[in-house]
């Protein structure tokens, strides 16, 4: 168990509510009401340190800025593992809206969704889904090393979107690409970086804690399963000494995971450091490579050579193109409802990135216009009466003519736009009504993961091993007493005057320690039940 | 979310492949994307608003982070 693995995953959910008039709830309150009732009615635990509340599973759930909830899987040991909370969450959350809707008659309906941008906001807002990967060693050269392999996983990990930046509709593997700005940062809210630098490590010892922020929440069990493992196999690789990435050090990181988010054929290769150019499958079969070198290494997992054998299949079949894997992973899943829902709507998806082109260079000019590009409709622009940018619109004329489109569509393909968006955010929502719910159902899809196991009873039991085992089991011990605590360090039971250490995350053995009461005050109770509405 | 019936991932292949990697061929994993997407028609057309733009906006929030 020292040599094994942790990680988890922490899955940042949107969050709509309406009443009976279809008008908006306030989406805080209404979390709050969510987390309350994971309290009253799952035995819950509030944080020392943390806000929200520990679960009986081991994981937290908390509302966070932007209303929307955020749920945090135990610390895992498997891939599977791992895959099966993150599940079990999504189905806790879900179950726990419900009852909401069905106490509260001035909620008619929660809408939680699983998606990574929003299309109608500013633009620039995102929902996270960061990993957490435990290790030992040097962050700059556990940077180093594994840059390139966050660059390029995206063929697999890639949620599938569109830059919601623009005003038309350029896909991505990876939507959240579009909001990363640097290769290495320390925040998670602005200037987001491929490799976040956060050193918070929530163990004792020399522990770190690799936080991963330039990743998506998928819906494909594959995809999550893949992300966690192979990630998790470049870390101990790197925590062994050895450098994996040193053959494939990226020119541009940032500029070689813009290629690969736009490239759905996978076949773009971009520069490396030392004049190569190589693909992001070329980048993964490097890594795997070298993973598979180190099967039976002490240093690896028992669950290793599963890794990579799927890996390796999965890169197979990425070379076969968007159609070999469109039933695997979230991106070719979208890109084929997309393709599909263009044609539909008399579009050809090639036509896409022409109309995109169009919709963005007008909108730029109405903006440097001076007006406000919400005061004018389409048809201002195009100058029915008198357009306020009619250079580019005379400009754009003859580049629509010569690939044989037209202006007068492009009302039309922006309100194509709005359909895929749409089809985008409701593609994760949780419960029945979402779209992958309903494709997975009708047995459409192919994206199953070794494993995972049962996803019903993770809901409120804790993982076998680790301090997560301790953490839940110590909950749904203490968790309905009054002034019992939780944190991924500690569970404090003030009655009994007595903490339970987790500072070590391999913790296998129950040890509670007296307690005098440090680091929790009597009025904690009362803000927590007054920020929870109790 | 039922999985049932299905190819795993990972298990050998049970055919020869366009690639020796891959599980499955070309053509079925072809059949496979058109399969999904002409099946997928009815969801979407029974998910899509009215008003898509109506909805995004609907849904629109601070965001998270």
């Amino acid at each position: 168990m020292r040599h094994g693995r942790l990680f988890g995953i922490e899955t940042e959910y949107a969050l709509s509510a309406f009443d009976p008039d279809g008008a908006r709830v306030d989406g805080d309150w209404v979390g709050s009401q969510i987390v309350r009732l994971a309290r009253t009615k799952r035995g819950a635990v509030p944080g020392l340190q943390s806000s929200g509340v520990f679960l009986a599973n081991a994981g937290r759930l908390m509302t966070d800025i932007g209303e929307h909830l955020e749920a945090c899987s135990p610390e895992c040991t498997a891939p599977g593992e791992a895959v099966r909370y993150v599940l079990a969450c999504d189905r806790l959350v879900r179950e726990l809206a419900d009852e909401v809707e069905a106490s509260r008659p001035e909620v008619a309906s929660i809408v939680l969704g699983r998606c990574n941008v929003d299309y109608a906001g500013s633009g620039t807002d995102t929902w996270a889904c960061h990993e957490n990967q435990l290790y030992r060693g040097e962050p700059e050269i556990l940077a180093r090393e594994i840059v390139p392999h966050f660059v390029s996983r995206l063929v697999y990990t890639g949620a599938g979107g569109f830059d919601s930046r623009s005003s038309g509709a350029p896909f991505l593997l990876s939507p959240r690409v579009a909001h990363l700005v640097a290769e290495r940062s320390s925040s998670s809210t602005s200037h987001r970086g491929i490799f976040h630098s956060k050193n918070e490590s929530l163990a004792g010892g020399d522990y770190r804690r690799l936080h991963v922020l330039c990743g998506e929440t998928s819906c494909s069990r594959l995809a999550t399963w893949l992300k966690l493992g192979t990630t998790a196999l470049v870390v101990a690789l790197v925590e062994a000494g050895l450098r994996p990435g040193s053959a494939v050090r990226l020119w541009s990181p940032l500029d070689a995971m813009r290629a690969f988010a736009g490239d759905p054929a996978c076949r773009v290769e971009v520069a490396l450091q030392d004049g190569r150019r190589m693909s992001a499958i070329a980048i993964q079969r490097h890594y795997l490579e070298e993973a598979e070198r180190s099967l039976g290494s002490r240093f690896f997992p028992p669950w290793a050579e599963e890794v990579c054998k799927v890996w390796r299949s999965t890169l197979a079949d990425l070379e076969l193109g968007p159609d070999a894997v469109a039933t695997k992973v979230d991106w070719a899943m979208k890109l084929t409802l997309f393709r599909r829902h263009a044609e539909r709507r008399g579009f050809a998806w090639e036509s896409i990135p022409h109309w995109t082109r169009a919709a963005d260079q007008l909108a730029d000019a109405v903006a440097a216009s001076g007006f406000s590009p919400a005061s004018i409709t389409v048809e201002d622009a195009l100058g029915r009466a008198v357009s306020p940018v009619p250079e580019t619109i005379a400009q754009l004329r003859p580049f629509l003519a010569e690939l044989g489109l037209d202006w007068r569509d492009l009302r039309k393909f922006l309100d194509l736009r709005h359909q895929l968006c749409e089809i985008d955010m409701r593609f994760g929502e949780l419960g029945d009504a979402g779209i992958f719910e309903r494709l997975d159902r009708a047995g459409l899809l192919d994206h199953d993961a070794p494993g995972v196991g049962d996803v019903a009873a993770a809901m409120d039991v804790p993982p076998a091993r680790g301090r997560a085992r301790l953490r839940g089991e110590a909950i749904r011990a203490i968790g309905r007493r009054s002034g019992a605590r939780a944190d991924w360090h500690g569970v404090w039971d003030k009655r009994r005057k007595r903490m339970l250490d987790l500072s070590d995350p391999f913790a296998e053995l129950v040890t509670w320690q007296p307690w005098d009461g440090a680091g929790i005050r009597d009025d904690d109770r009362l803000s927590f039940f007054r920020n929870a509405g109790l | 979310m039922s999985t049932r019936n299905r190819q795993r991932p990972w298990e050998p292949a049970a055919g020869p492949g366009g690639n020796p990697e891959s599980a499955v061929t070309r053509s079925e994993r072809w059949e496979g994307a058109q399969h999904l997407a002409a099946e997928a028609d009815d969801v979407i057309d029974q998910c899509l608003s009215e008003d898509s733009d109506e909805h995004n906006r609907a849904k629109s929030q601070r965001g998270g982070e």
